[in-house]
């Protein structure tokens, strides 16, 4: 795809061409390029690049053949090394018999076991499920890693061919190991193109993503082949994971912020070719080991060289050609009840949550046999971390929840925020400069989503997760941009109306009704013509498209507006603690767990954002319950919760896709006086029968008469072939 | 969380800063007195304490020992009218004991431990301090307690995040008498730590027994006294010049001993800007005594092992015969074994690393790291015979080799320990309260953990701990190679080098 | 001149040729009809029109204008609308507001004196859908959720009117109604509006439509009215065996 000579290629090629050959004029460190320190600098690029190239086939292998693309692939791996860690180092398996355990045993079961309960659930399901729901498992096995194996030992994996030998270059050699890993690198992406292009399977495989229904008709068997694919692809990111860890020592966020090096080299390869795939992990290696070798990015920049990968991916969105909107998916598309907030539910809902903050912050709640009591200063503080996350939970609310597109960057666009009131108010804490911060962040944020918005939603997610990562080891790390501090806070409390908002509790309240004021806009904006519009063009672009709507446009204000909503968060949650840690504080994993949160709350109905109060709500009781005693087993149920609740959730959502905040609100609307007409909804609903995929009949037995009724249904010829009068007698 | 190695150069980093002991003002005066003076061979006084130790053990009053530690470690802040003459009245049968503040009771003292330890990607981090400050108190309750009291515990997990720090520092506000052994990573914001109000009303905040101290609003903490020393100049802006003591006795050591044209490579933990500015002034202070330095690249968690074949590169070109690191363990198996896989002559240099690399773990990687120097600015744990602290220690934590941490947290117990005796010596133990702890650490200026550390001048930030001893890696084991005698360590004033630069802004990437 | 005319359009995926070379008019006034086989590339010369698919090669003119490479959006706002043969309604949305998005985006230019909620209310009216006015599309039964497309489409008060088998889900009495409310939008000349119609409900087509497109493997083997087109050999060939087209055929014979 990517070879075709489109104006894009060439301009995003020359240009970046031009900005390497500037930078490295720029930065050149001046040692000097020996034929030897470059042959070295060389293999080793070429090195890395094998290992991620192994990464990067076993996602583009699942996404060609499954349609999903793979987060959890470097968690995968990053259990498997710990695993075969365990095996070989701890237990004392020989390497070989380890190995074969971990690649050949363990990850394919955990491929088919992963296809067989979630996966293959995902087919049908939207894009912001299937993505959520590998970032879930990705968070979840790392959490598991973690639980199992603690951190407060180093381990190390050793090679697993020899490293200290190998052929002669001259002064230095080239160790048998990293030869065999790259041979094995392109014997493997090598095969399985083979395997896709020219085997039987292989056609099965990618013929079953192309269409499923055609493909079942025609013999292969859906499930048989998903499985393979999903068993292929872990045991690739085993593989993976094994080979790199001796490389990089076993830690697990480590270990998995990899596979984004692998993720901007299959989306080299437009995410379906495994060649050009391979060919960018190359071309990232050779990147990465060059600059480290030949650049000096300077103190303020120490980062700089590892953001090649985001950097490439960049590179790759702006190439890439404009994507066809799609047409005839929809009728996999979640159904989802819709009926608008009134305006003065709003504001019931928007006073009921200033009450809750209130009511559980001073204690005015009474549990009967346990008084919990005013919150004090820990809770407090806890509960206004939360409460600033909750914030930036709701800038996602409109895009994911209602546009259906994904951002991994909520955390960088909360810290442009804080940086840009930093610069504004930094000294004097006026809050008014926050309005601002709203304004400077729209633009951030359309020029994010603008060279990927006219691609598909996953080429969205991958750019905000570049950008989010560029921003992290670029932008945010540069002393000028939050500067440390010796003393005090860099962020001043923040003053508004005269009062300067200087203690928790009042904080915690001003943050309150900033969330409140944040739903009730949401309303308002979810009742607009724009609140449709996002709606309708998650439902179906094309035919938004023909109704005139700008697609790519649209999308861009959404993205805008989500920029300015978490610009403006970020501005809050950088005074609640007053100092913004600048590498730490804007990791990449945190970004994800805002994600899930929000994607397990908020993902079926747009206004289960409000939802999100509770968090913070949580938090303090949580604390009080600690502080209480006697709770152990509740708190350690909190801990779990806070641990693996948010990507259990984002499972629960392979099951019910509407989410666990939609089923509570869907629970509880009758109860609401003037919400007769939900009990009727949720009757009528239920008396909805799942209707079976065509796909999915017929092929192993025989059809009953009701799937035949069933059929007809969704072929939407039923009335032709049975009488009305015969509708009872059918189904008999 | 790809940072926590980090900490752990950082812990190296404190080690290097451990170096400073001459240098400055206030410091002489410190050195001046004689039982504060660098122990180079503390022996004699070990035993003492020790024989008193051992008979007062089962006596149920306990202050011989209490006396006898104070004449030992408090005679030069020379105002020390203390009972040592009556030594058969027991302060504790004399006076109702009082709650004198927060934390305090009748009869028990609760101290809070906040360490990293419960971060959902790294639960256990600093586990080791929680359990190096519970088995400081239980030894401590075990001889009798503390100013007539029993210590009690609290935890607190810092879970490398800046608000669960914070949150610490509030509970300890609330509900600790001070906090001992803190290792948190992330205390960015130390305002409550240091203005909470005491039982009086006062707004002193609260004693901090740290043991490291990364950030610069913690390391300037009017409160806080860090047994790994930040040997920084305080208060500091977080930006420009700063006054940084280094400990470069090792590499002096090596000058001398190895060769006098020393020239390598020393890598940088770059991760965050606290690592930097806490590794350059050592590596300038290295320069400052010869030795030439052909690369000071930037390592992180992320640098995978074949990308330290640059630096290798960068040796070889130079001929380098000299290889530090400022981070840690896994960076110097790393280092070393692409060393070997690029076919080196390893054994015509010298690697040298710091207490980051004093783990089992590192021993672990095997021959790779045979022959690689590590310093230390205490005595290392298989030295039991040489101090009794180090024997109390060894036997309490129960664990053949702790992890330093636990080492850190329980001399932050024994510094929270000699100061309450010095008040309740004077004051009785109802003198005891913030106020007069903060007091009297603050006018602590030589502490040694009983001749187990390197001493230390509590009275200023700059000062550092001037001693070291150096081990090397020998058939896989920790070798001693200076000083040669078990149980001492080398504490020429030398040992230190002070300079004052823009710190972040030296490193060059 | 026809109001629009696909000139000589050619499809390519890959290997396959969806639309050979096929040239299509319609004028102001008229329904046309355009039939084929299943897979004879009715759907695809839709895409191309509206500008969801770029052509291979050919060209599309609407009132004399050159649009082929003009956007959805664009071609929208120039008068082209449609339907789907797939549904794409907007499922989240009620029906009221499914069209009321097309009547918003087209409010400025050519809905300028009528409120919105008006409109939308109008076009569902059209349709027949008042009393589902504000049930969730996607809980609609298919052939109601169809209509809501039409009225939809109606909302952005197009020039020309590309339906995609509308009949589809419909009993009789709602298939002939909606025959009848083409004809009369049709006749109605201040729409200036032209139909492009594929269906497979081969009575309908031949009862509304004033000329016949058959396309089969892409080409497009014959044009005329109804009459002619039953009469053509080419088109029998096609649909050899087609019981759709016999018992049409049939049933105009009588």
């Amino acid at each position: 795809m990517i070879f075709g000579v489109r104006h894009s290629v060439v301009v995003a090629t020359l240009l970046a061409t031009l900005g390497a050959v500037v930078l490295a004029v720029l930065t050149w460190k001046g040692s000097q390029v020996t034929s030897e320190s470059f042959l070295v600098t060389t293999y080793i690029g070429l090195f890395l690049g094998a290992l991620w190239a192994m990464y990067a086939t076993g996602l583009v292998v699942v996404y060609t053949t499954t349609g999903v693309f793979n987060f959890a692939q470097g968690a995968i791996g990053v259990f498997s090394a710990f695993l075969y860690w365990e095996l070989h180092v701890n237990r004392g398996w020989h390497s070989i018999l380890a190995l074969f355990v971990v690649v050949c045993l363990f990850a394919p079961a955990l491929g088919v076991t992963l296809d067989a309960v979630i996966m293959r659930r995902l087919r049908t399901a939207s894009l912001v499920v299937q993505l959520m729901v590998t970032v879930a498992i990705m968070v979840l096995l790392l959490s598991v890693v973690g639980d199992i194996w603690e951190a407060d030992t180093p381990r190390r994996v050793p090679y697993l061919f020899g490293i200290n030998n190998g052929i002669d270059l001259g002064p230095s050699q080239l160790p048998w190991h990293r030869l065999i890993v790259f041979v094995v690198a392109i014997a493997i992406a090598v095969s399985m193109r083979f395997l896709l292009r020219r085997t039987r399977i292989g056609t099965a495989m990618r013929a079953v993503v192309d269409n499923r229904e055609l493909a079942a008709l025609n013999g292969a068997r859906p499930n048989v082949v998903s499985s393979t694919s999903w068993a292929l692809g872990s045991m690739l990111g085993a593989l993976g994971g094994i080979l790199i860890a001796p490389e990089l020592g076993l830690d697990p966020a480590t270990l998995n912020n990899v596979v984004i090096i692998a993720f901007a080299a299959a989306a080299f390869g437009a995410l379906r070719n495994l060649p050009m795939a391979v060919i960018g992990a190359m071309l990232i290696g050779l990147l990465r080991a060059h600059t480290g070798a030949w650049l000096d990015f300077g103190p303020d920049f120490r980062f700089a060289h590892l953001a090649v990968a985001p950097l490439i991916l960049l590179f790759v969105v702006v190439a890439l050609p404009q994507a066809r909107l799609e047409v005839g998916r929809l009728a996999h598309h979640l159904r989802r009840h819709e009926r608008y907030t009134k305006w003065w539910e709003g504001l019931i809902g928007c006073g009921v949550v200033i009450l809750l903050a209130v009511a559980f912050s001073g204690g005015w709640l009474d549990f009967g046999i346990w008084d919990p009591g005013a919150w004090g200063s820990r809770e407090l503080n806890s509960a206004n971390e939360a409460m600033a996350l909750a914030l930036i939970g709701l800038s996602l609310v409109p895009l994911i929840g209602w546009a259906g597109q994904i951002n991994f960057a909520p955390l960088a666009f909360a810290g442009f925020g804080a940086f840009v009131y930093l610069k504004f108010a930094g000294d004097s804490g006026n809050g008014y400069w926050i309005l601002l911060v709203g304004l400077l962040c729209a633009p951030l944020g359309a020029l994010v989503a603008l060279p990927a918005a006219r691609l598909r939603g996953l080429y969205l997610a991958l750019m905000t997760m570049a950008f989010a990562q560029a921003m992290s080891l670029i932008f945010f790390p540069h002393p000028w941009v939050m500067p440390i501090i010796g003393t005090g806070r860099q962020f001043p409390h923040i003053e508004l109306f005269g009062v300067t908002f200087d203690d928790r509790r009042g904080f915690f309240l001003l943050m309150v009704c900033v969330f409140a004021i944040f739903v009730y806009g949401l309303v308002l904006l979810r009742r607009s013509r724009y609140g449709r519009r996002w709606m309708a063009i998650n439902d179906s672009q094309a035919a938004a498209a023909t109704l005139g709507v700008p697609v790519v446009w649209t999308k861009v204000v959404v993205y805008a507006v989500s920029a300015s909503m978490a610009g403006i968060a970020g501005v809050f949650w950088a005074t609640v603690s007053g100092n913004v840690d600048s590498v730490q504080g804007f990791d990449l994993l945190i970004g994800f767990n805002i994600v899930l949160l929000v994607a397990a709350a908020g993902v079926s109905i747009p206004m289960a954002g409000i939802f999100l109060i509770f968090i913070p709500l949580f938090k303090g009781f949580g604390l009080r319950l600690e502080d209480a005693g006697n709770v152990d087993f509740l708190v350690t149920l909190l801990d779990i919760m806070t641990t693996y609740g948010p990507g259990l959730m984002v499972l629960g959502m392979v099951f019910n896709p509407r989410g666990a905040i939609f089923e509570m609100g869907r629970g509880f609307s009758p109860i609401l006086p003037w919400r007769r007409d939900a009990r009727a909804e949720i009757a009528a609903e239920n008396a909805q029968k799942r209707e079976p995929e065509i796909g999915e009949l017929g092929i192993d037995r025989p059809f009953t008469p009701e799937e035949v009724i069933a059929i007809d249904r969704r072929l939407g010829i039923l009335d032709e072939v049975v009488p009305k009068e015969g509708y009872g007698t059918a189904r008999s | 969380m790809k940072h926590f190695r980090l900490l752990i150069c950082l812990l190296a980093v404190f080690a290097l800063v451990a170096a400073s002991c001459g240098g400055n003002d206030d410091d002489d005066s410190g050195a001046d007195a004689p039982d504060a003076a660098p122990t180079a061979a503390p022996d004699d006084s070990m035993d003492d304490e020790m024989d008193d130790s051992m008979d007062d053990e089962m006596d149920d009053s306990m202050d011989d020992e209490m006396d006898d530690s104070m004449d030992d470690e408090m005679d030069d802040s020379e105002a020390e009218p203390v009972a040592t003459e009556e030594p058969e009245v027991d302060p504790c049968e004399a006076v109702d004991l009082e709650a004198t503040d927060v934390g305090i009771t009748s009869d028990t003292i609760t101290v809070l431990v906040m360490a990293d330890v419960g971060s959902p990607l790294a639960p256990g981090l600093f586990q080791g301090s929680i359990d190096g400050v519970k088995a400081w108190a239980d030894h401590v309750n075990s001889e009798g307690g503390l100013a007539c009291r029993q210590v009690e515990v609290l935890e607190h997990d810092s879970a490398i995040n800046p608000t669960e720090t914070t949150n610490g520092f509030l509970v300890a506000c609330e509900e600790a008498f001070a906090l001992v052994g803190t290792t948190a990573l992330f205390a960015l914001d130390t305002t409550d730590l240091q203005s909470c109000s005491d039982a009086h009303g006062n707004d002193i905040g609260v004693p901090d027994f740290a043991y490291i101290t990364t950030e610069p609003p913690h390391q300037c903490s009017v409160v806080t006294f860090a047994t790994s020393r930040p040997n920084s100049e305080c208060p500091y802006s977080g930006r420009g010049p700063r006054a940084v003591q280094s400990q470069v006795g090792h590499a002096q050591w090596a000058l001398e001993n190895i060769s006098s044209d020393l020239h390598g490579v020393y890598l940088v933990p770059s991760d965050l800007p606290s690592t930097i500015a806490s590794t350059m002034p050592q590596l300038r202070s290295f320069q400052e005594i010869g030795i030439v330095i052909d690369g000071e690249p930037g390592v992180s968690g992320f640098t995978t092992q074949s990308e330290y074949g640059a630096f290798i590169q960068v040796m070889r070109d130079a001929g380098s015969n000299f290889a530090y690191t400022g981070s840690d363990d896994q960076s110097m198996i790393k280092w070393r074994s692409e060393a070997e896989a690029q076919g080196m002559d390893v054994d015509s240099i010298t690697w040298m690393c710091q207490l980051a690399c004093y783990t089992p773990s590192f021993l672990e990687a095997g021959d790779v790291i045979e022959n690689t120097y590590i310093w230390l600015w205490f005595l290392p744990f298989d030295e039991v015979e040489h101090n009794q602290e180090l024997a109390d220690f060894m036997v309490a934590i129960d664990d053949p080799f702790p992890p330093a941490w636990a080492a850190g947290s329980w001399a932050d117990g024994v510094l929270f320990e000699q100061v309450v005796n010095g008040i309740v010596a004077e004051g009785g133990p109802n003198a005891l309260t913030r106020q007069a702890v903060l007091d009297g650490a603050r006018s602590l200026t030589s502490f040694d953990v009983n001749g187990w550390w390197s001493p230390a001048d509590y009275s200023t930030t700059e000062n550092i701990m001037p001693c070291f001893m150096l081990m090397q890696v020998q058939n896989n084991e920790f070798v001693r190679v200076h000083p040669s005698a078990p149980g001492e360590l080398d504490c020429d004033p030398d040992n230190v080098v002070g300079l004052t630069k823009d710190w972040g802004a030296e490193f060059g990437g | 001149m026809a109001l629009l005319e696909a000139e000589q359009v050619v499809m390519r995926f890959g290997g396959v040729v969806a639309l050979d070379n096929a040239s299509v008019d319609i004028d102001i006034g008229e329904v046309t009809g355009l039939i084929g086989p299943n897979g004879a590339g009715k759907t695809t010369l839709f895409n191309v029109v509206t500008g969801l698919l770029p052509p291979t090669s050919g060209r599309v003119k609407f009132d004399g204008v050159d649009i082929t490479r003009a956007t959805v959006a664009k071609r929208s706002q120039m008068g082209i609308a449609r339907t789907f043969q797939k549904l794409e309604a907007f499922n989240t949305l009620s029906a009221f507001d499914n069209v009321r998005v097309a009547v918003e985006k087209n409010h400025r230019a050519k809905w300028k004196h009528r409120r919105v909620g008006d409109v939308a209310h109008e076009m569902l009216g059209k349709v027949g859908l008042d009393e589902v006015a504000d049930v969730t599309v996607g809980t609609l039964p298919t052939g109601s959720a169809r209509l809501v497309e039409l009225a939809r489409a109606l909302a952005c008060r197009p020039r020309v009117l590309l339906l995609d088998e509308p009949s589809s889900g419909l009993n009789e009495d709602e298939t002939s109604s909606i025959g009848e409310l083409l004809l009369g939008l049709v006749a109605d000349e201040d729409n200036e509006l032209a139909v492009l119609l594929v269906e497979h409900d081969m009575s309908f087509v031949m009862g509304v439509c004033a000329r016949i497109h058959v396309l089969d493997f892409g080409k497009i083997i014959a044009v005329g009215t109804p009459i002619e087109v039953q009469g053509d050999s080419a088109v029998r060939a096609a649909y050899l065996g087609s019981d759709e087209f016999r018992g049409a055929y049939v049933e105009l014979d009588e």
